[in-house]
């Protein structure tokens, strides 16, 4: 169902108050260019994608009726301004569609921290890379919740609107897939998974 | 404890903050005498922190860009911005020119129309509350809203050509919109290309035998005309379905589709998008 907040906003932009706009966008920015650049795997699309995406949702707002909250309204309409680029990009064999797409391997990696040292940056960065491979190898029932979850901070009401689940199925799947992810990060024997465990057994 | 479903997924929702509070007071005692349980949590923990830092931040002006392209109500980003304009105000000049044109050429035009309206206000059943609402909503999904109180006035056959039709124009010459996520637009023409065209406006209403002049007017000149229909219509053939509300449905159909239908007697509405396609509106008795 729909926030009250977020209710209260879009009345404010109907009845002509269109810079309240900017609060819905500054929520949902992150989430929205996220989701946009995992369909289309590069900046400059995803970034024009989300910012069309926006657009759109600014100009049918009237539409919005509030059977879902707008976080996840916007999540179906920004799916649905990609998936058309994608098409007529899919007819030019320009795009790959896969999502474990082999050339951007280590696409997530490249945020810098300019806060932490050298050695603590090279560590994080290292568990970052882990981590984001670990995701990749789990099947995409599991990895789909997860990156709702946890990269795009959706709730669990809204991953339950978006893949049509019972709240029930929702709390298991993700507690489930985090279990599957710990097991990736365990069979690679990677470091992350060891120091964890190391450092508990230590303490 | 350890492998224990209910526990792995209370845990799971205590990193998500998303457990009730009696489960979570139990949960803490558990997780304090439990040390594969603690470590679960933990790794949940720090993986939760990890997932989330992998996703990517939008550029700094990713917002203001937005609202500075929303401010000025350009829809269309980038380079089309300006060409947009233009086409806007002389689409605008045109429509007036052509408005004054036929006030003083053909003063029996508007007459009609006026007659018209009133025509079908009479021999329909429907009230105009009906035909307003019908209107109030199409004409958001070109205008994304605003205008509409504007343009409403074309219905109840006050009908100032002049004024209303510029407000049509300044509204069709947006991107149709059916963007609402249930609802899938097939046909996205880009309104910029196809207005260029060196083809006056025109807008119409009314259903009578003025009406015909009007669809030859319309036919190859890629516009959109907004039929309004009652839910008993017998719809074409190959109607495509764009949209379903409570109330009303949407349909896209050929304009020799659509111009059979005016010629029994539908009412039709001013222009809108600039495809060769026709909105087919279809409300609810």
């Amino acid at each position: 169902m729909i926030d009250n907040n977020d209710a209260e906003i879009i009345k404010r932009i109907l009845s002509g108050d269109t810079d309240a706009f900017e609060i819905l966008v500054s929520e949902n920015q992150k989430r929205v260019y996220n989701l946009a650049y995992r369909m289309v795997r590069n900046e400059d699309d995803a970034l024009d994608l989300s910012q069309e995406a926006f657009f759109k949702a600014f100009r049918s707002l009237s539409q919005f009726r509030g059977d879902s909250s707008f976080a996840v309204w916007m999540y179906k309409l920004t799916k649905n301004v990609c998936i058309d680029f994608i098409r007529k990009k899919k007819k030019q064999n320009v795009i790959s569609l896969v999502y474990t797409d082999e050339d951007n391997e280590n696409e997530e990696i490249d945020i810098a921290d300019n806060s932490q040292s050298p050695e603590v940056l090279y560590e994080q960065t290292e568990i970052r890379c882990a981590v984001s491979q670990g995701l990749k190898k789990l099947s995409e029932e599991h990895r789909q919740i997860l990156t709702l979850r946890e990269l795009d901070g959706y709730s669990y009401e809204e991953i339950a609107s978006l893949l049509s689940l019972e709240m029930g199925t929702v709390k298991s799947r993700i507690a489930r897939a985090r279990l599957a992810l710990r097991t990736e990060l365990e069979s690679g024997g990677n470091f992350f998974s060891a120091s964890s465990s190391n450092k508990r057994k230590g303490s | 404890m350890k492998d224990c479903c209910d526990n792995i997924i209370l845990i799971s929702c205590l990193v998500d903050g998303q457990i009730d509070p009696s489960d979570k007071l139990k949960l803490e005692e558990h997780l304090a005498v439990c040390p594969e349980c603690r470590e679960l949590y933990e790794y949940m923990k720090d993986t939760s922190s990890v997932l989330g830092s992998l996703s990517k931040t939008p550029p700094q002006n990713f917002t203001s860009d937005i609202m500075d392209k929303i401010s000025t109500m350009a829809v269309k980003p980038k380079k089309k911005q300006i060409r947009k304009y233009i086409i806007r105000y002389a689409a605008v000049a045109a429509v007036i020119a052509l408005a004054v044109f036929s006030i003083t050429k053909f003063p029996s035009l508007t007459a009609t129309k006026t007659n018209n309206s009133a025509n079908y206000t009479s021999s329909s059943t429907s009230s105009e509350s009906e035909n307003s609402l019908a209107y109030d909503s199409v004409s958001s999904y070109f205008s994304g809203g605003s205008g509409g109180s504007d343009i409403s006035g074309n219905v109840d056959g006050s009908y100032g050509i002049k004024h209303d039709v510029a407000n049509d124009m300044l509204g069709s010459i947006q991107e149709p919109d059916f963007e609402n996520p249930d609802v899938r637009e097939e046909n996205k023409t880009d309104s910029s290309e196809s207005i260029s065209n060196d083809s006056p406006p025109l807008s119409a209403t009314g259903n009578s035998s003025a009406n015909e002049d009007f669809i030859s007017s319309f036919n190859g000149r890629g516009f959109c005309l907004n039929i309004f229909a009652k839910g008993d219509i017998t719809l074409p053939e190959d109607a495509e379905l764009i949209f379903s509300e409570d109330e009303q449905k949407g349909y896209c159909i050929s304009i020799s589709d659509a111009e059979q239908l005016i010629q029994q007697g539908y009412e039709f509405y001013s222009i809108s998008s600039t495809s060769d396609e026709v909105l087919l509106i279809v409300y609810d008795n």
